[in-house]
């Protein structure tokens, strides 16, 4: 039973779930590899403890550990679940370890629940994956990212390598620091400067150059540039509940998914994981959005520099607000954060400005062209898919123009038309052209006809926690799951 | 030609003007009206309410494309006889079709293609089909 502080001690979980514990015999102590984790069938919990066990001994870090529990998906199976169980659990599985590394393992236990044990993440990310996992299984099985079916319990693993669980607090916990002083730094130029590259005045005190910048992995860039302390006064949302996912992107020319767009996301109190503008509902033009942007690109900085450091190939791409780069007060921390980038990664770094007025102020997106381009290897902008203005994107510098229709409710037949116009005037324009949110197999085909470089949405892949080494993709892909079950 | 007069086929496209050239072109050898649909779903169910001998269909289409709809048509009636066409300078033209055979659709027929070239496969497709009940 849960005692006092809500927790539960591990090797009470057998009794509050009903099972005994139990020796496995010898053969069976051996964990399935399932995928890159490790994975342990129902009944195998002594087995999983004892490795956990032995793993806190030799590991460094604790990790953390999450239960995802099927029981309601079962209950509103009702009569149905023995003849849906085996494929469901196949779902978990498949959804589960996609997003586990080789030294993370996850269990079965009393047939409907998974103890999934992350072993280098902070609860805090390790609850926000398993909301991904989550998110997955309910648009697989209902159609839908509804949380209403499946509970997540966040849990601790202490040093002797036993975990409690409790419900997840409707406050997460917080990975930042509050900015409680603001460090004096040298900030760049006003916008309308334009350079090629940082210069040396602009560099911080005591580095020699924006190469040298030792940025370990975990090491945080400088906080005084970020308002984690802050609350968003409309919403009532804090910004330290935010974390970062990348949404993948498929190149459809050289058939890979070969680039991820970085994208905020929190769990709400709900236990909901909310991805984009639905995590943070703000108007493109709150100045609230500099924050998130920040926020993102730091984890892009950081993320980059694994990238360069295991040589992966990929994109990693940063969504900036026009009201970031255009509001003198805003843009200066952003670019600071910029200089962080380490010279040679830059070139896998694509920008991509969204809350663009609709009229195009033309002299300011040169501008900010200017601003961004030594920072990373292509300029993107983001318009309406109506949008009639993209002949002069190319002169402004602009590599590329896309649109996201995520929360576009048109009905599908307006949608491809607007999708063959927008790529028609871009390719006039010269610009290469992304599409992001697509939420059917119907709209992906329809971009690639109408000629869309890089498309996304979950029919392609779902959204995930790091972004992976260049991977093919193709059509086969896209159609491969419907293909195989027809065979 | 040789198409039997009681042969029934479904033309599913959300293209106004590609249905109504392909209707032109076999309702001069059916001598009947043929059945039509806007897209995949809308297809499906047309065929569900009034199975027909052949289908032909566009691959980029709103709702429901031609690829899933013919793996769905199969699944479900194994023996369909299906024409995927898609095309009319859209990119990526031949790997839809490629990927609609892998589905199974029987015949491909890239846009833009001429009446005799579409009265050839309907034919072949059809004279098959007399052929294996004799």
């Amino acid at each position: 039973m849960p005692n006092k502080s809500g927790l539960i001690p591990v090797f009470s979980l057998g009794r509050l779930f009903g099972r005994k514990k139990k020796k496995a015999s010898k053969e069976n102590r051996s964990p399935q590899k399932g995928g890159a984790a490790r994975f342990f069938n129902d009944g195998d919990l002594d087995d999983f403890q004892d490795l956990l066990r032995e793993q806190c001994r030799t590991e460094s870090s604790l990790g953390s550990a999450q239960i995802i529990d099927l029981t309601r998906v079962r209950d509103y199976f009702g009569d149905k679940w023995p003849s849906k169980e085996k494929k469901i659990h196949a779902y978990v599985r498949q959804a589960i370890e996609r997003r586990l590394s080789e030294k993370d393992m996850y269990t079965l236990f009393k047939d409907e629940r998974y103890i999934i044990v992350f072993s280098e993440l902070t609860q805090k990310i390790a609850r926000l994956k398993c909301g991904l996992i989550a998110q997955e299984i309910s648009k697989r099985l209902f159609g839908s990212d509804t949380s209403d079916f499946l509970d997540i319990i966040s849990g601790t693993i202490n040093k002797k390598g036993k975990f409690s669980f409790n419900k997840m607090s409707s406050k997460p916990d917080t990975d930042w620091k509050e900015a409680s002083e603001t460090t004096t730094v040298e900030l760049p130029g006003d916008l309308s400067a334009p350079k090629s590259a940082p210069t040396p005045e602009h560099k911080r005190p005591g580095r020699s150059s924006d190469d040298d910048w030792s940025f370990a992995p975990g090491k945080k860039i400088n906080e005084s540039f970020l308002y984690f302390s802050k609350t968003d006064k409309v919403s009532g949302i804090s910004f330290s509940d935010f974390q970062s996912v990348y949404r993948p992107m498929w190149n459809t020319e050289h058939k890979a998914i070969s680039a991820y767009c970085c994208i905020p996301a929190r769990i709400d109190s709900n236990g909901s994981t909310l991805i984009g503008g639905a995590a943070m509902p703000l108007g493109h033009a709150s100045p609230e959005n500099a924050i998130l942007d920040q926020f993102v690109l730091q984890r892009i900085v950081s993320d980059l520099i694994k990238i360069g450091r295991d040589k992966r190939k990929m994109f990693l791409v940063e969504p900036v607000h026009y009201i970031t780069l255009n509001d003198p007060k805003l843009h200066a921390p952003f670019l600071e954060l910029c200089r962080h980038i380490p010279q040679e990664l830059r070139k896998l770094l694509i920008f991509e400005v969204l809350g663009l007025p609709d009229s195009l102020p033309s002299t300011i997106l040169a501008r900010i062209m200017l601003a961004l381009k030594p920072f990373g290897g292509a300029v993107s902008v983001r318009r309406r898919l109506d949008a009639s203005d993209l002949a002069q994107l190319h002169d402004m510098g602009v590599n590329a123009v896309g649109a996201d229709i995520s929360n576009y409710a048109a009905p599908e037949e307006k949608i491809i038309k607007q999708m063959a116009g927008f790529c028609e005037s871009a390719s006039m324009a010269n610009l290469h052209t992304y599409i992001h949110g697509l939420r059917s197999v119907s709209l992906i085909s329809s971009a690639l006809g109408a000629g869309f470089t890089y498309v996304d949405g979950d029919p392609v892949m779902s959204v995930i926690d790091l972004p992976k080494p260049l991977s093919p993709f193709d059509l086969e892909n896209l159609y491969g799951p419907m293909l195989t079950t027809n065979t | 030609m040789t198409i039997s007069r009681d042969t029934k086929i479904l033309i599913i496209d959300d293209d106004e003007q590609i249905r109504e050239m392909l209707r032109d072109i076999l309702e001069e050898i059916t001598g009947h009206p043929i059945d039509e649909a806007m897209n995949g779903v809308e297809g499906l169910a047309a065929f569900e309410s009034n199975p027909v001998d052949l289908v032909i269909t566009d691959i980029l289409m709103p709702d429901m494309d031609g690829i899933e709809m013919i793996i769905q048509m199969r699944r479900k009636y194994p023996d369909i006889k299906i024409i995927a066409i898609s095309g009319g300078g859209r990119a990526r033209q031949m790997d839809f079709l490629k990927i609609a055979v892998k589905a199974g659709a029987l015949r491909i027929l890239p846009k833009p293609f001429t009446p005799k070239r579409l009265l050839e496969i309907v034919t072949e497709l059809l004279e098959t089909s007399t052929e294996s009940q004799v």
